[in-house]
């Protein structure tokens, strides 16, 4: 494809006759006129692929049909066609592949837009309400006094400390996750081998963020005074967490709308058994109250934010398993090289009447 | 007659190439109606502004070849088709053999899917559009460069491929708010074979709307000369073999196609025109510029130049090495030359004698005795057409379009041979007589072959040729829609208004 950068080459002399005996029968091989082309334009060759290519360099280079007419050609197409059949073709140097520029920054981008301010709203909301979701729907099921505001926040800092400190070790994991993705990109040869490696190290980040997650919580437990010592408050920090975790690497892929949806699911799933709680005060739906209050009896109140935000984390992790790993999804910014115009409407055609804009 | 000009990164954006011929033609042609469906080629084409429009533009639709794409991923039930057409496409690019219909197969299937479902891009760059390349590029007879293509190289060309196929995502063949689009064209003109008459190749198959192809460089031949650089085999094999069947499906499809020159006109056979559909028509060079030069020769004394010595000038671009060494050899045999040279630098040093002339205007050309015009390798030689127009006796080696367009009105030597220039140039500056004759013979030849005027009217004549056998469309009007009437008495100044087949509303 450079047969720019290729050395312009002169134009063959006709390789000197070899020696001619008396009788006229050439005494050595015959001279091969198009060996020296051939060691001419060795590169354009080697690297042609397809004859046309070559064709199209040896007219830059000044060959034309009179050229190959004296090499015994028909046209420069057929000189090239010969050309393309004698070249040894080098073959693609290992590791060579047309590696697609690593896309700026590559972890986290936060994408700005609606989308985002959203998104960071709904993470917002579930890192400070969470334990106050499960407080007031436990005290209102089980009649207890309402938590003041000063008990609500005693209750969320212990979770709010820990995410924290887990915020760093997520941003690597998601870097480690877009960087190995990056790297096979460039030497898988095949989008099965691509899908099982990526799927691999993505369950391999999780595992090694729950596991970060979990020492962190533990900490912050530790550190700080907690209300009750039972497993499901921590538990819900961890699934939060996670959730937490997902979301931002699928946003960071491209992978808005799932993110956002799961997160929605979390705050919904929290307000719900607020409303039950309430609906039930209501004549004749004096059942809808049962499970909130069997779920809160039996295990406390952090189990309802842990159902809340554990049922969307696998959900969004089931998914990001099945889409992370594809190709196509890490290949999107490969073009950056290109401009990119943001929010140019390419299927849609801009209709201007000239007649207006521009006077003729 | 309302003519849908197709251009990609030219006209009407003045950043661009070939957009001179587009603006004269529009112009010359005021008669006719047009229509500019343009396709950009990158944000500084778009922000560098467009010619001045004539009147007889109706409207420009524009659209980009590059940036992200945009559209949404197809319904399940689409999907496979998609798989199922792009398949087809991407499996021709890779198997041995010819594969144009193949290849026609899944372009024509990829623009009727996009037309009844909307845009293709996201489906482009999917993964199934990946596994598609995939399979293609591992089939058994898959070509040799194609068969190591790493994931990187499917997800480039795939991102390349949907740029590329664009124009099918397009809403330029109709739309359901009642824009005719291309619909509304009798004819398209494509400017280039290349994505920039795949709009007229959908307009062909969607409405019967005969298309006519004109390229001044080959789109094929730019592509391997200039394409993107820095791509590895597979993709380069994949993207060559994608464009070459394309610009053969263009070549086959087209009603007429044009070529500015022989080597042109060689490639466009080469790539499958039908040499019966062949026309070429050279470039137009405007003629009033060099009109107030004509044949007159500025000096009296003749070709030798008088007691200043002849002037020979060297036009067509910064001097290779060889004519320097052409022009040492010519003042050996003879010190009293001035040579002059144009497209060097302005501060790079001269030899000793030699004159540097920045714009080579017609003064400077007729000014001269002797014309030495280096063509570049490709492309009309525009310089030669200029000297000839000046009636200048011109020696030129020969490249590739400088035997036709010279047609034996100058010499023509062996390209790098010094000697053979110097001794051209001698044999004109000794017989003045006979540089006199060949420059006059040249000015005819450029006055008839090589104007403005002669080019727009070969293009009108095609038009003509092309409408005429065109089959009348009924397809937009029935003429059993409406009630049963007399019918009108002929209007006489109906032949006023532009001849039109289609487009009626």
């Amino acid at each position: 494809m450079t047969p720019i950068q290729h050395a312009p080459a002169p134009v063959p002399a006709p390789a000197s006759p070899g020696p001619v005996g008396i009788s006229g029968a050439p005494a050595g091989p015959r001279p091969d006129p198009v060996r020296a082309l051939l060691r001419d334009h060795r590169a354009l060759c080697a690297d042609a692929v397809d004859p046309l290519e070559i064709a199209a360099g040896l007219e830059a280079h000044g060959v034309t049909d009179g050229t190959a007419a004296g090499l015994g050609h028909r046209d420069v197409f057929s000189l090239a066609e010969e050309l393309y059949a004698r070249a040894e073709r080098t073959g693609p140097p290992p590791g060579a592949g047309g590696v697609p520029a690593p896309a700026g920054g590559g972890t986290c981008p936060a994408r700005p837009g609606a989308l985002g301010v959203l998104e960071l709203a709904v993470w917002l909301w579930l890192t400070g309400c969470g334990p106050a979701a499960g407080l007031l729907p436990a005290a209102l099921a089980h009649g207890h006094r309402l938590p003041g505001p000063r008990a609500l926040a005693a209750a969320a800092a212990p979770t709010a400390l820990a995410l924290a400190c887990a915020a760093a070790p997520a941003a690597w994991c998601a870097h480690a996750v877009a960087g190995y993705a990056r790297r096979r990109l460039a030497d898988c040869r095949s989008l099965a081998e691509f899908h099982g490696r990526v799927r691999r190290a993505l369950l391999a980040s999780v595992a090694v963020f729950l596991g970060v997650l979990c020492g962190c919580v533990a900490s912050a437990r530790s550190a700080l005074p907690v209300a009750e010592a039972t497993a499901a408050p921590a538990l819900a920090a961890v699934a939060l967490g996670a959730l937490l975790f997902l979301g931002r690497l699928c946003a960071a892929h491209g992978l808005a709308r799932p993110a956002l949806a799961a997160g929605l699911a979390a705050c919904a799933a929290e307000a719900v058994p607020l409303l039950a709680l309430l609906a039930a005060r209501l004549p004749g739906c004096s059942a809808l109250d049962r499970p909130v209050t069997w779920l809160t009896g039996a295990h406390g109140p952090a189990a309802l934010p842990l159902v809340a935000c554990a049922v969307p984390a696998l959900a969004l992790l089931v998914h990001a398993t099945t889409v992370l790993p594809r190709a196509a999804v890490h290949g999107r910014e490969d073009l950056s090289a290109a401009p990119v115009r943001p929010g140019a409407p390419a299927g849609t055609g801009a209709p201007t009447t000239p007649s207006e804009e521009h006077a003729p | 007659m309302r003519v849908g000009l197709l251009t990609e990164g030219g006209y009407p954006y003045a950043a661009g190439e070939g957009g001179e011929w587009c603006d004269r033609l529009v112009r010359g042609l005021a008669r006719h109606e047009f229509e500019v469906y343009a396709l950009s080629r990158s944000a500084r084409q778009e922000e560098g502004g467009w010619y001045a429009l004539p009147g007889n533009v109706r409207r420009i639709r524009a659209a980009p070849l590059w940036g992200a794409p945009a559209g949404t991923a197809p319904v399940r039930r689409e999907r496979r088709r998609f798989t199922h057409h792009f398949g087809d496409l991407a499996a021709a690019l890779t198997a041995p053999g010819d594969q144009a219909y193949r290849f026609a197969e899944g372009l024509y299937g990829l623009a009727d899917l996009a037309r009844d479902e909307g845009g293709l891009a996201s489906a482009l760059r999917s993964e199934a559009a990946l596994r598609a390349l995939e399979a293609a590029c591992r089939a058994p007879g898959a070509h040799p460069g194609a068969y190591g293509a790493r994931v990187a190289d499917l997800l480039v060309v795939s991102g390349l491929l949907e740029r590329a196929l664009r124009p099918l995502s397009l809403d330029w063949y109709g739309s359901p708010d009642g824009d005719l689009g291309l619909a509304g064209v009798d004819l398209c003109h494509a400017a280039s074979a290349g994505p920039a008459a795949l709009p007229g190749l959908l307009a062909h198959r969607f409405f019967g709307t005969p298309l006519l192809v004109t390229e001044y460089t080959v789109r094929l031949r730019e592509h391997y000369l200039a394409g993107p650089a820095g791509l590895s085999l597979s993709v380069r094999t994949l993207l060559s073999a994608f464009h070459r069947l394309l610009a053969g499906e263009i070549y086959g499809r087209a009603a007429l196609v044009t070529a500015g020159d022989a080597q042109v006109r060689r490639w466009q056979e080469r790539c499958g025109a039908d040499p019966a559909r062949l026309r070429t028509v050279p470039p137009g060079v405007d003629a009033g510029l060099y009109e107030a030069v004509g044949e007159a020769c500025p000096r009296a004394a003749g070709g030798d130049g008088g007691p200043a010595g002849p002037v020979v000038l060297l036009a067509g671009g910064p001097p290779e090495p060889w004519l320097w060494e052409a022009f040492t050899v010519l003042r050996m045999a003879e010190p009293r030359v001035r040579p002059a040279v144009t497209g060097t630098a302005p501060d790079a040093p001269l030899p000793e004698g030699v004159t540097r002339v920045t714009a080579c205007g017609p003064d400077d050309y007729a000014a001269a005795d002797a014309v030495v015009v280096c063509a570049p390798g490709d492309g009309f030689p525009v310089p030669l057409a200029e000297a000839m127009f000046c009636g200048r006796a011109t020696v030129a080696p020969d490249t590739t379009a400088v035997r036709e367009v010279l047609g034996g009105t100058g010499l023509v030597v062996p390209p790098r041979d010094p000697h053979a220039l110097a001794e051209a140039c001698l044999a004109l500056l000794r017989d003045p007589e006979r540089a006199r004759r060949l420059g006059a013979a040249a000015r005819a030849r450029a006055l008839e072959l090589f104007t403005v005027e002669q080019n727009i009217a070969s293009f009108g004549a095609l038009y003509l040729e092309l409408l005429s056998r065109a089959p009348v469309r009924h397809d937009l009007a029935s003429p059993f829609d409406g009630p049963a009437r007399s019918r009108a008495a002929l209007d006489a100044s109906a032949a006023s208004a532009p001849p039109s087949w289609a487009g009626r509303r």
